[in-house]
């Protein structure tokens, strides 16, 4: 089933000579329960892309649906609600809100729609993300993966329909990016959540069911490895 | 809690001095509005107090109504007090030296009348029955009746009438058309003496007596009464048709009931101006702390919008952080305002009281509408300041946030910085002026904080100074304290020198001197005028042809021959030579020092040739039936003498030899010193008084002499000097110049304590500001400073480069601040010379002061700044992605 339908997106920055294309008539498809990876070199347009995907940037031109809906047609407010309960965000340096501590940065997407938090999937994630004991502690006392991981937790918390990566895996090292990497794969298994995944790491990509490439703004590879 | 209040709770508590600093500045400017309205309350109070004191606790007063009438006006729900004076009659005193005021005025006055009207006891005690009376003082002091409490005076007792009209207290005397009918007699002991009473018109004809009421029929009264609601008060007065004469003005402006409201849109306009500019120093000032934590959280801002927090959301985190900041600092600012204030109060208690003259004390009131408004105020501040922050946070898109692509913009020739820059104070001043040239708009906040703080200082200070000279420094030196001008009005029984013992008797005095003025006009010409002299009038733009056309300011003076002996030792001269009774010389002072404001300088010249050895002067003999006016040139050069026609009121001029008396004036010696009391700003011709009738004639001699007193304290003096002039029955008028320079220089030092004050408190939000923006620019650029340390630059090149960074925004600040405030004191300059003589200079101490001051505040900020940051392990610091 069809989750994600992307029309003709075009994003410029600038203007005239100095109009740099970073998205080029980009238009694909992804099914519910995809884990996609998006491999391409710097400034080729994958965090563009999923800026645009996950309703934080906006595109020049084209069209984004979520589950049918077109999501530019949103004003902000909408907008902002979108990404609150249809998107999760994870980004390569975590951003994770310096003065809140572990419980509060996960719950974030729940508090700030003023509903109460779901203990028992609270106490899931922690679990999933071997986060036990540290749910009081601020980010700056956790390691590179711990913050990444609650970051995820973050992501995960409203049990969104799409997961967003922007090199999650970035900043840390081999043993801490597979785990991240298991993570993300577990809750694609476990929740039927759609992930799509920008990075580097080939290994990372390989393990992917469906690799796109990007360059100069134009998808250039889009190739299904497993079903 | 809310999720965003907690964001930003922990984020205030994470940054713990700046948020410190941010809730002074409130305390502040809180305080500061604080006191401003608390002062108007306890200004609006002491007013109220003033006049309850002086006219009495009324709103309107009825005349000669009835008893009946006031039963029916006791019956009416809406008056809440009367206070009733029966009108017992009038009784000549024959010997009241005051011939507009011949008669005493009995009033029976009830309890209600005793307690709410002015009433002020000198000694004694109130009358308790009929046969007790008060007298006020002024039946001494103005009618020169001596009495004494436990003295008994009978009157004889009538009504005042002209034909058939009855008068009263609002009629004036009517000479030879009134008299007193109906007498009877009455006998009073005097148990009191009271103050002037202000229910006692100016032109009453008699001095008010207070009994109490008599058993009288058909007795009249006068009444003043309050009602509930002062406001209706115009509408009371027109339901009945009884004799109300007048309403209580003053109390009524200081309820403000309307009619008066002019009067207080003066005050609160003035109010406002003040409040206006704290608020401007204060939302420029706090606006800054705000720009600060919202730029900072600006990525927090981000990163909250990309995972859905709305626009909204945020603009209430900010709002948030400002009511948070609010709760705790408009509280603690309203309370230190009113402690504030009311310890200045407490503190200038005796001077306000010399300066108002009043006996009423000004003192702290704290209304709570004065407290509301400064919370109100207060809060407007606070969130005006936040709130351009604030659309500032929520108009960048996340996207923009996380990048912080807002924070870093560097135009391509911006950051060239000088090669000078770079030979005199190496890489570290280059790197510091390009960061410097960067960040322009966030060091833009410290340098308005700094330039306000200047401009304010310094024109704060020469606003003081100005008024300061204008009120203190009068140029004329006069060595006395107190003043007598006695009018010699046909043979008095004590001579010039018996008075002039007398006072010296009193203890006290230290020395006393009589003089007398002569009035005589003097034309001088080109034969006689110094060139000095020419010059200066030509200088001030006197045109050539009418420069002598006009009499010349000469004063005669007759001072008492042994002071004149005494002087003119003083000033080295043989006195043997000036005492000839017969053939008089003068000693000349022409030695005047004269500020033209026009011109804005000063002249010193001598007026006459130092060969000149007489002057002649012309007066006007008295002719019948003329009064004399003045002299001058007319058309054709010839003097004539103006007269008033005594009939017609005409003025009629008459030639030298119709009218004209010309006197020779010897001068001896030239001097550049008056004797005490005397004008140094005119010059004058100074004889002894013997000599005066020789000199003066009796032709239109000054009918009065001038007695100088010199002393220690001149309030003890003052009263018994008053006392010796009512002993010996002397009309005079005295002066006590003591007490008036004291006055003014409590009104300086009042307005001193106010304006330094306030610029204290704007000075103290401005060195908080200052210190927010720089520490916190010091800790956003750690990451910056620990590659700088990676890459080997030494403390010491940290510190060169600080130190630099601290000279440029210390010159900048004071670049625009004091050019400024130059122009400012220029303006105040222009403004107080409208009314008083002073010359432009600019207050350099002050200056100074801002100068050190800007440099050491930069200085202590930077250092206290980078000694927080100097700890950092330069790879912790570069890797931490908080920062």
């Amino acid at each position: 089933m069809e989750i994600l339908k992307i029309e003709n997106l075009t994003k410029t920055y600038g203007k005239d000579e100095n109009m740099v294309k970073a998205l080029d008539g980009v238009s694909f498809t992804v099914d519910r329960g995809e884990f996609i990876a998006i491999i391409g070199p710097s400034g080729s347009g994958k965090s563009t892309l999923l800026h645009i995907l996950g309703g934080v940037d906006k595109p020049t031109s084209g069209k984004v649906y979520m589950d049918g809906k077109d999501v530019y047609s949103q004003n902000d407010e909408q907008l902002a609600i979108f990404r609150r309960r249809q998107v999760g965000l994870i980004y390569q340096f975590y951003n994770l809100i310096p003065v809140l501590n572990v419980t509060e940065n996960i719950t974030l997407p729940v508090l700030m729609d003023g509903r109460k938090v779901n203990e028992e999937r609270l106490n899931e994630l922690i679990n999933i993300l071997k986060l036990n004991g540290r749910e009081k502690h601020l980010p700056n006392q956790l390691s590179g993966g711990q913050q990444q991981r609650v970051s995820i937790g973050r992501a995960l918390m409203n049990a969104p329909s799409v997961v967003l990566a922007d090199e999650p895996t970035g900043n840390l090292d081999s043993k801490n990016s597979q785990e991240i990497v298991e993570l993300l794969k577990l809750s694609n298994k476990k929740y039927n959540q759609t992930v799509i995944i920008i990075t580097h790491d080939e290994n990372i990509a390989l393990q992917a069911d469906r690799v796109m490439a990007i360059e100069d703004g134009r998808i250039t590879q889009d190739e299904v490895i497993r079903k | 809690m809310n999720i965003f209040n907690k964001v930003t709770l922990n984020t205030l508590k994470k940054n713990k001095t700046r948020t410190l600093v941010t809730i002074i500045g409130v305390i502040l400017s809180a305080a500061m509005i604080c006191a401003v309205t608390t002062f108007i309350s306890s200004f609006q109070a002491y007013l109220l107090n003033a006049s309850l004191y002086s006219v009495g606790d009324w709103y309107a007063k009825a005349e000669n109504i009835t008893e009946k009438d006031i039963d029916t006006l006791k019956n009416d729900e809406e008056v809440t007090q009367i206070a009733a004076a029966q009108n017992i009659g009038y009784a000549v005193i024959e010997e009241s030296r005051n011939e507009d005021k011949p008669y005493i005025y009995i009033l029976g006055t009830d309890k209600v009348f005793n307690d709410t009207m002015p009433i002020h006891l000198v000694s004694g005690k109130m009358p308790e029955n009929n046969g007790e009376i008060i007298l006020p003082e002024s039946l001494y002091t103005n009618g020169g009746v001596a009495f004494y409490v436990g003295d008994t005076i009978t009157l004889e007792v009538g009504t005042r009438v002209s034909g058939d009209s009855v008068l009263n207290q609002s009629n004036p005397y009517i000479y030879e058309e009134e008299e007193i009918i109906d007498t009877s007699l009455r006998t009073y002991k005097i148990v009191g003496i009271y103050e002037r009473p202000s229910f006692e018109p100016y032109s009453a004809p008699g001095y008010t007596a207070i009994t109490v009421p008599e058993d009288l029929e058909g007795a009249s009264y006068d009444i003043y009464l309050k009602i509930r609601n002062a406001k209706d008060i115009f509408d009371f007065i027109d339901k009945y048709d009884m004799n109300f004469v007048s309403t209580n003005t003053d109390v009524l402006m200081c309820i403000g009931v309307s009619g008066y409201d002019n009067f207080y849109s003066v005050i609160y306009g003035m109010a406002a101006i003040v409040i206006v500019l704290i608020m401007l120093g204060s939302v420029a000032l706090i606006y800054n702390a705000f720009a600060i934590s919202v730029s900072e959280r600006t990525k927090q801002f981000g990163l909250l919008s990309s995972i859905g927090a709305t626009k909204k959301q945020l603009k209430q985190s900010v709002v948030f952080e400002a009511l948070f900041v609010s709760a705790i600092g408009i509280p603690i600012g309203v309370i230190c305002g009113i402690g504030g204030i009311g310890i200045t109060l407490k503190l200038l208690e005796s001077k306000f009281s010399s300066i108002f003259g009043s006996q009423v004390a000004f003192s702290l009131k704290v209304s709570w509408e004065a407290v509301a408004a400064a919370c109100v105020i207060g809060l407007a501040t606070v969130l005006l300041s936040a709130w351009i922050p604030s659309k500032k946070a929520t108009k960048i898109t996340a996207i923009e946030a996380i990048r912080l692509s807002n924070d870093i913009n560097v135009g391509n020739n911006k950051s060239k910085s000088s090669k000078l820059t770079y030979k005199l104070f190496g890489l570290e001043g280059m790197i510091a002026q390009k960061y410097f040239k960067r960040s322009k708009k966030r060091y833009r906040a410290t340098i308005i904080s700094l330039f306000i703080s200047v401009v304010l200082f310094i024109s704060t200070n020469a606003y003081c100074g100005y008024l300061t000279d204008s009120v203190t420094e009068s140029q004329d030196v006069k060595n006395y304290d107190i003043r007598v001008s006695v009018y010699k009005v046909g043979d008095e029984p004590l001579s010039e020198n018996d008075i002039k013992d007398k006072f010296l008797n009193v203890n006290g005095v230290e020395d006393v001197q009589y003089a007398k003025l002569g009035n005589t006009s003097f034309f001088i010409n080109e034969d006689v005028a110094s060139d000095e002299y020419i010059k200066y009038l030509s200088e001030i733009e006197v045109e050539q042809n009418v420069m002598f056309s006009y009499s010349k300011d000469i004063m005669i003076y007759f001072i008492d021959d042994e002071e004149y002996i005494e002087y003119l030792e003083e000033c080295g001269l043989d006195s043997s030579d000036f005492m000839d009774k017969e053939d008089p010389k003068a000693v000349f002072y022409d030695n005047l020092t004269y500020f033209d404001y026009d011109l804005g300088k000063y002249f010193s010249y001598t007026m006459l040739k130092d060969s000149v050895d007489s002057i002649t002067g012309l007066k006007g003999k008295n002719l019948e039936g003329y009064e004399f006016y003045y002299t001058n040139l007319d058309n054709e050069g010839n003097i004539v003498f103006n007269y008033f026609n005594d009939s017609t009121g005409e003025e009629e001029t008459f030639s030298f030899e119709e009218a004209g008396i010309a006197t020779e004036y010897k001068i001896g010696a030239r001097v550049s010193k008056v004797p005490m009391g005397l004008s140094s700003q005119y010059q004058a011709l100074i004889y002894p008084y013997s000599s005066y009738a020789v000199l003066n004639g009796e032709e239109n001699g000054d009918d009065f002499i001038e007695f100088y007193i010199k002393c220690d304290d001149h309030k003890e003096v003052y009263a018994d000097v008053t006392d010796i002039l009512y002993e010996n029955g002397i009309a005079h008028s005295i002066f006590d110049l003591a007490e008036s320079e004291e006055n003014t220089r409590n009104l300086v030092l009042v307005i001193n304590v106010f304006a330094y004050g306030f610029i204290v408190l704007i000075s103290l939000i401005s060195v908080a500001n200052v210190f927010n923006t720089i520490s916190t620019n010091i800790s956003l650029r750690r990451r910056e400073f620990a590659m700088l340390k990676s890459v080997g630059m030494t403390s010491r090149g940290f510190n060169k480069m600080m130190n630099f960074e601290c000279v440029l925004y210390g010159t900048r600040a004071l670049l625009f601040g004091i050019p400024v405030s130059v122009a400012v004191t220029y303006c105040i300059y222009k403004v107080i010379q409208e009314g008083f003589s002073t010359s432009f200079y600019l207050p350099w101490t002050a200056i100074l002061i801002a100068v050190v001051s800007v440099f050491t505040v930069v200085f202590i900020t930077m250092v206290y700044s980078m000694s927080k940051i100097k700890k950092d392990n330069p790879i912790d610091a570069m890797k931490n992605e908080n920062l």
